[in-house]
């Protein structure tokens, strides 16, 4: 049934030179000015107009809302945790949330869940927006969203990434019916709670998912690892995606008596031979004359890439050492990794070498040989970035060779940051130590207009120093030009600084973040 | 007004404009800083050789500042609030004030007076004759029936060629229309053509809304035609939907005057044009229960004078513009300004005085109302309130919605809008969490 203006509305769409208006059947008095408005001696468009004025003038004052036809969402759910003093919001929250840098949000979300606090409503879409943007700071994100937060989330698609995830939900239900991110965490938490029938889950679903999502999810099986898991792993060095085949054979080479690693070692020994000479213990290696069919049933890649330094056989033995379990050399060669090292360093596959076994090094995460490679670093096989091998090694120890390069380095505080930046994921701090030398470095070589690339980095890096070492750059940053540049550094070191200082309002025994 | 960096920070044009003024707050930045009870000064070091030269009038409050920026206040004006915030200590040096501060405040202290006394001159001086007054009116009057009939002829046009027809080429067709309004001087209606051009093509339902437009326009026609026949009243709300206001002498002469504790419900900003902005402030009488609009409007950038802000009662004296349905006024004297309450009312009283409004004033554009409980809810397409009777549609950006949909955790509130007949604009809701105010509008 349409309405007197929906049927005024029909005739002034068509055009009054099309149709002549009517007046809209009502009872009333209203009904009958109509009658008397549509008979005026004016042109049909001024009677319509008319007509329309005094129904809608009579519609508006008698507005009766529409009946809601969808039930109403649920409420958000009550909090379980009191919200941070709202002193923080406009001065600290809000810019960080909407400014950043992400390390500065990381550390925010991680303070206030240690201090057993939620982020305020207010707050919400802006950091829900964050999170959005920035996959990485998403961990401490959803443990601060409280049950507002999570329940905005599931208002907004776009924020799918952190709806449901409150402790009510089973692991089960996310990995059943979640979204990617849901399932990826599902998975993890089920690799811990029984490695087995976690791992018995995936390989019912391993039709259904497609390249990506198979590489992923055995990249998550890294958790809980177990000697169980080869002969799942072991099939899927037949995958039809190459980074699914990687993943699987990086995670074989951690277990020690696996039958791939076996094969390869296998493949290899007649290849490398350790020989007594004059001058001490030698090794020999050949790389391979022709390439094995049996290497693609290990997930070996025989294909030369075009743009490859290596030559063919080079490559193949590339191939081999990168797939081979590290334990294999020493007992092999008789020699630990140094003197490996030494030993080959005249070898006609050096680079053959050195990169396949950085490559077993990143994919096993094996210190000893980390430490080996860059005690004698070289940089013609590997290049200058040793970034992601010092990366294996634990935080206190990649200090040592940082406080180094920052001794050694012409350029200053910008030849080391790079590196600390690349290495140091968001959440990560640097010792009291090493952020005392960083930052008074940085404040001697703050200064206006003269270091460029100090300016790019010193956002981020300030949130990698211990809170305590921030006042000698503070200090720099004040006495330099009133300008632009020092606005971020200064608002982060306020925000750090406010941030250290959140304490949970019950008596708690508090771990340090 | 209260000084607090939150409450400066709200002072700011942008979010630019608040981080801009957050970077100048270090006291090395400022070799200059001073104050005594009627000002705040200070000289800020930028990139060029001289400082800049920044003042704050507290009973305003007022800025001025030499840097070239013409945003509205400046980042040296609240940066220098925001220093006083933080550290008052800073401006107490005990050093009289520079010239160039003294100059300021004598000049706007000169202003003040010459004000008072040509109204007082106007009001001492002969009135003019009766004739001239006539006369002056006819003149108008003139004018008006023309750009009237003007729109007549160009509003039949469109009806006879059928809306269907308007597409997103008919808006240039619109705005020169609006601009010929203007020009005839009925500016107002100028504006709401322009809003109706913005509704071309905006939602399946905007054919409608132009529809409705030229419904409400064409009942302004009508009256304007017979005007001889209005009681003073109608003429009144007449004149003021034509934007033909009266002088704020007149009002304050003859308006109905209300002495209250006013509650602000809200404060709207809207751009107009590029440098006309238009501010509407509601109240709230917590005694008598009336509602009165105060509308302002600031040229170039200047920014609006007195500090309102949702939420704060103001112990006042207003002068409402006279009409059939007393809601537009103006603030004859005001004396203190204390926290307010959270407003109460009943449903079905708010929708009666809308209806008993427009009887009265059928121009009226529009309405303020309060929904008492509001929960905000999240459709296809778009978002609405429910107010348990039923819900409303809302006329709301996107990230505002998110701000109150967070604040109220979808739980219903008590909400204030302005209501336009179909959409609600929502600007001020009070939920547990503190006030939220509409961002598009501050």
């Amino acid at each position: 049934m349409t309405g007197p203006f929906e049927t005024l509305l029909k005739t002034a769409l068509v055009g009054t030179s099309r149709q002549e208006p009517a007046a809209p059947a009502i009872h009333g008095p209203l009904g009958e000015l109509l009658q008397q408005l549509a008979q005026g001696a004016d042109g049909p468009s001024e009677r319509l107009l008319r007509m329309a004025g005094a129904v809608w003038l009579c519609s508006q004052a008698g507005y009766v809302e529409a009946s809601s036809e969808t039930t109403l969402e649920p409420r958000a759910p009550e909090e379980t945790r009191p919200a941070h003093d709202s002193a923080l919001n406009a001065r600290v929250l809000k810019p960080l949330l909407t400014e950043g840098p992400e390390r500065l949000q990381f550390e925010a979300f991680t303070r206030l869940d240690a201090a057993g606090l939620r982020l305020a409503p207010a707050l919400l879409p802006a950091a829900l927006e964050a999170g959005r943007k920035s996959v990485a700071i998403r961990p401490p994100l959803t443990r601060v969203l409280g049950a507002r937060g999570h329940w905005l989330a599931g208002l907004n698609p776009a924020w799918a990434y952190a709806a449901g995830g409150t402790a009510g939900s089973s692991v089960l239900e996310r990995w059943d019916h979640g979204n990617l991110e849901q399932r990826r965490v599902a998975f993890a938490a089920m690799r811990r709670q029984d490695a087995g029938a976690a791992r018995e889950k995936l390989a019912a679903e391993l039709a259904q998912l497609n390249a990506r999502e198979r590489a992923d999810f055995v990249g998550l099986m890294r958790e809980g690892l177990a000697p169980e898991d080869e002969a799942f792993l072991d099939g899927l060095l037949k995958d039809r995606s190459k980074e699914v085949r990687q993943a699987a054979a990086a995670l074989l080479m951690r277990l020690p008596e696996s039958r791939h690693g076996q094969a390869v070692a296998a493949a290899l020994a007649p290849l490398v031979r350790a020989e007594r000479g004059i001058l001490g213990r030698r090794l020999n290696v050949e790389a391979p004359a022709a390439a094995d069919p049996g290497w693609k049933d290990e997930g070996l890649d025989a294909a030369r890439p075009q743009h490859e330094s290596l030559g063919e056989r080079g490559w193949w033995l590339y191939q081999l050492v990168r797939n081979a379990p590290l334990a294999w050399w020493p007992e092999h060669g008789g020699m630990d990794p140094p003197a490996l090292l030494q030993a080959t360093a005249k070898s006609e596959w050096k680079e053959a070498l050195r990169r396949g076994w950085r490559d077993a090094v990143l994919a096993t995460g094996d210190t000893v040989w980390a430490r080996a490679l860059l005690a004698d670093w070289d940089k013609k096989s590997l290049g200058s970035d040793h970034a992601e091998v010092l990366a294996v090694l634990p935080l206190a120890e990649r200090e040592q060779h940082w406080e180094r390069a920052l001794a050694d380095s012409s350029s200053g505080v910008a030849g080391v940051i790079p590196m600390l930046l690349q290495a140091c994921p968001p959440g990560h701090i640097l010792s009291p130590a090493f952020s005392q030398h960083l930052a008074q470095a940085m404040a001697r070589e703050w200064a206006p207009g003269i270091n460029h690339s100090l300016r790019y980095y010193i956002a981020d890096a300030l949130c990698l120093l211990d809170v305590a070492s921030l006042e000698p750059v503070l200090a720099a940053l004040r006495r330099g030009d009133p300008g632009e540049a020092a606005t971020q550094p200064e608002r982060i070191i306020t925000a750090r600084r406010a941030l250290a200082q959140l304490a949970s309002p019950f008596p708690q025994a508090s771990t340090a973040p | 007004m209260d000084f607090s960096a939150d409450a400066v920070l709200a002072l700011a044009p942008d979010d630019s404009s608040a981080k801009a003024a957050r970077g100048l707050t270090s006291p090395v930045k400022w070799p200059t800083l001073g104050a005594d009870d009627r000002a705040v000064w200070g000289e800020c070091q930028g990139s060029g050789s001289k400082p800049y030269q920044t003042q704050v009038d507290l009973s305003g409050p007022t800025f001025k500042c030499s840097c070239p920026s013409r945003k509205f206040p400046c980042k040296h004006g609240l940066a220098l609030l925001l220093i006083r915030a933080s550290d008052a200590k800073l401006f107490a040096g005990g050093a009289a004030a520079p010239q160039w501060v003294e100059e300021w405040l004598a000049a706007r202290q000169d202003r003040a007076e010459r004000k008072e006394q040509r109204a007082a001159e106007r009001a001492a001086a002969p009135p003019p004759s009766p004739e001239s007054i006539e006369k002056r009116e006819a003149q108008r009057w003139k004018k008006i029936e023309e750009g009237l009939d003007q729109l007549q002829l160009w509003m039949s046009d469109q009806v006879q060629r059928g809306l269907a027809q308007l597409g997103a080429v008919s808006r240039g067709d619109f705005q020169a229309m609006a601009a010929r309004l203007v020009d005839q001087q009925v500016p107002s209606l100028g504006q709401r053509l322009r809003d109706a051009a913005d509704e071309i093509g905006s939602a399946p339902d905007w054919p409608a809304r132009v529809l409705r437009c030229f419904a409400q326009l064409q009942l302004t026609i009508e009256a304007t035609r017979r005007r001889a026949v209005l009681d003073t009243a109608a003429l009144a709300d007449l004149r003021l939907a034509l934007g033909w206001t009266l002088e704020k002498e007149e009002v304050l002469a003859q308006g109905e005057r209300l002495r209250d504790d006013w509650l602000v419900l809200a404060v709207a900003v809207e751009q107009r044009d590029a440098k006309l902005q238009e501010r509407r402030v509601w109240l709230q009488g917590l005694a008598s229960g009336r509602r009165a609009l105060l509308v302002d409007f600031a040229f170039g950038g200047s920014g609006f004078d007195a500090a309102w802000i949702a939420g704060h009662v103001h112990k006042a004296e207003v002068a409402f513009y006279p009409g059939a349905a007393p809601l537009r006024a103006l603030v004859a004297a005001q004396e203190d300004v204390l926290p307010g309450p959270m407003p109460q009312s009943e449903a079905s009283s708010e929708w009666q005085d809308a209806a008993q409004r427009w009887s009265r004033n059928p121009w009226l554009r529009l309405q303020p109302l309060l929904i008492p409980q509001a929960a905000p809810v999240r459709g296809q397409e778009a978002w609405t309130v429910d107010t348990g009777a039923g819900r409303l549609p809302l006329r709301i950006a996107d990230e505002s919605a998110w701000a109150l949909a967070a604040q109220t955790g979808g739980h219903a509130v008590p909400l204030f809008g302005e209501w336009d007949g179909t959409r609600l604009t929502p600007l001020t809701a009070w939920t547990t969490e503190g006030l939220w105010t509409n961002a598009s509008f501050a």
